[in-house]
């Protein structure tokens, strides 16, 4: 019983060595994603990366209804004053105060 | 598969399409843009390429002062208005009159230029505000891309006069936007404000039609024309009699439903004899009229008016 037992020990030992020096089990592995899906999430990332990053023109609203280009009143080069009021409905351009005629009735107020 | 992977391919495909469909989306708005800006001509001008120019009296006195307006070269196609249409409400041309420090403002009459295609458009005029007479220039060249501005140039001068005009301006504008300068009048403490909108040339046909209406008024059978109820005599200029100048002033204006006479055109000047118009339109604004009727209902109607200077 003995010579038995110890050669049932040695076995033990042996397999528990081996089994030791065995990398450790692998888990089951998931069921891995279609490579289709994988495409059309790069394509989704790559897409949404363009939308969210390209400004579109027609929001950009940089560009001015009007710009005066040059004003020049009776020869002398004047700067513009822009009245755009939504009482007139539109852009009147008129001489600065000090460029309108001073004492008339016509003078800027 | 099991449910978790599943859910997971699930949710990257939900990605996927939300994001092309954002993508389809911005495409969209691209083409679109771009859509409208392919709409300019080949050689860079718009067809039907259309301004709308209105001249506005502005001043001090309480009392309507009107004017009349001539048109000597690319007149295109006329519009008359009455006298508040052609800037916008009686509520906008009285804060147009309050933005210059004026009483009131009175506009003078409008004019539609078609450009027949081309890049450019062109209108030279005269504004006869009654003591006086103003030259109007206006140019405009039409966008080369959509989204390009108008650029537009105007002139307010005195013809003959030594010096430089009363007012130039070269604007940059977005259609349907209406821009204008306001240049000092001869006349002491008055303005003289010359607008233009480009316009979109289907709202031009439309503004032509409307006008075309109030013109075929004038053909119906039922129509009773108006007829002159009060009337001044003309001031003959001092100068013109010093210098034995006579001559015929033809005109055309809007006899409105009351009976006023509105939108003076200048239509005939003898060369060098602007004083006469001058002095004929401040004449005419000054008569009243029973207006036309059209089934027992007062109605504006055309009218041409000559008044003629003679010395004895």
């Amino acid at each position: 019983m003995t010579d038995e037992r110890t050669g049932i020990d040695l076995l033990r030992r042996a397999v528990g060595e081996v089994a030791a020096s065995l990398p450790p089990p692998r888990r089951a592995r998931r069921p891995a994603l279609r490579p289709v899906a994988w495409v059309l999430a790069g394509a989704a990332v790559v897409i949404a990366a363009l939308v969210i990053g390209h400004p579109l023109r027609q929001e950009a609203p940089s560009r001015p209804l009007v710009e005066v280009v040059s004003l020049r009143i009776q020869g002398r080069e004047t700067r513009a004053r822009i009245v755009e009021s939504a009482a007139a409905g539109s852009i009147v351009v008129v001489p600065s105060r000090q460029d309108a005629q001073p004492g008339k009735k016509g003078d800027l107020r | 598969m099991t449910p978790r992977g599943a859910s997971a391919n699930r949710c990257v495909v939900v990605m996927a399409l939300v994001a092309t469909g954002l993508c389809l989306s911005a495409a969209g708005r691209e083409i679109l843009a771009a859509g409208r800006e392919g709409s300019a001509e080949p050689g860079g001008g718009w067809a039907g390429l259309a301004y709308h120019l209105r001249v506005v009296r502005v001043t001090g006195a309480s009392a309507p002062r009107g004017a009349g307006l001539g048109c000597e070269e690319f007149c295109g196609t006329p519009i008359i208005l009455p006298s508040e249409e052609a800037w916008g409400t009686a509520d906008q041309i009285t804060a147009l009159a309050r933005v210059l420090g004026g009483e009131r403002a009175d506009a003078v009459t409008g004019f539609l230029i078609n450009a027949d295609g081309g890049q450019e458009a062109r209108f030279k005029g005269t504004v006869y505000p009654g003591e006086t007479w103003v030259e109007l220039r206006f140019a405009a060249r039409g966008p080369k891309h959509g989204g390009d501005p108008h650029e537009i140039e105007l002139v307010v001068a005195r013809p003959g006069a030594a010096g430089p005009p009363l007012a130039e301006a070269h604007i940059l504008a977005r259609a349907e936007r209406t821009v204008a300068i306001a240049a000092p009048s001869p006349i002491e403490g008055e303005w003289i404000v010359l607008a233009v909108t480009p316009m979109d040339p289907d709202a031009a046909q439309l503004r032509i039609e409307q006008d075309q209406k109030i013109q075929l008024l004038t053909e119906e059978p039922t129509l009773t024309p108006p007829t002159l109820t009060h009337r001044v005599s003309p001031v003959y200029p001092e100068a013109a009699k010093e210098q034995l100048r006579t001559g015929r002033i033809i005109m055309k204006t809007v006899i409105d439903a009351g009976g006023v006479p509105r939108a003076i055109r200048v239509l005939s000047v003898p060369p060098g004899c602007e004083d006469l118009a001058s002095a004929a339109v401040e004449t005419l604004q000054q008569w009243r009229y029973q207006p036309a009727t059209l089934n027992g209902r007062p109605a504006p109607m055309y009218l041409h008016v000559t008044i003629n200077f003679v010395l004895h």
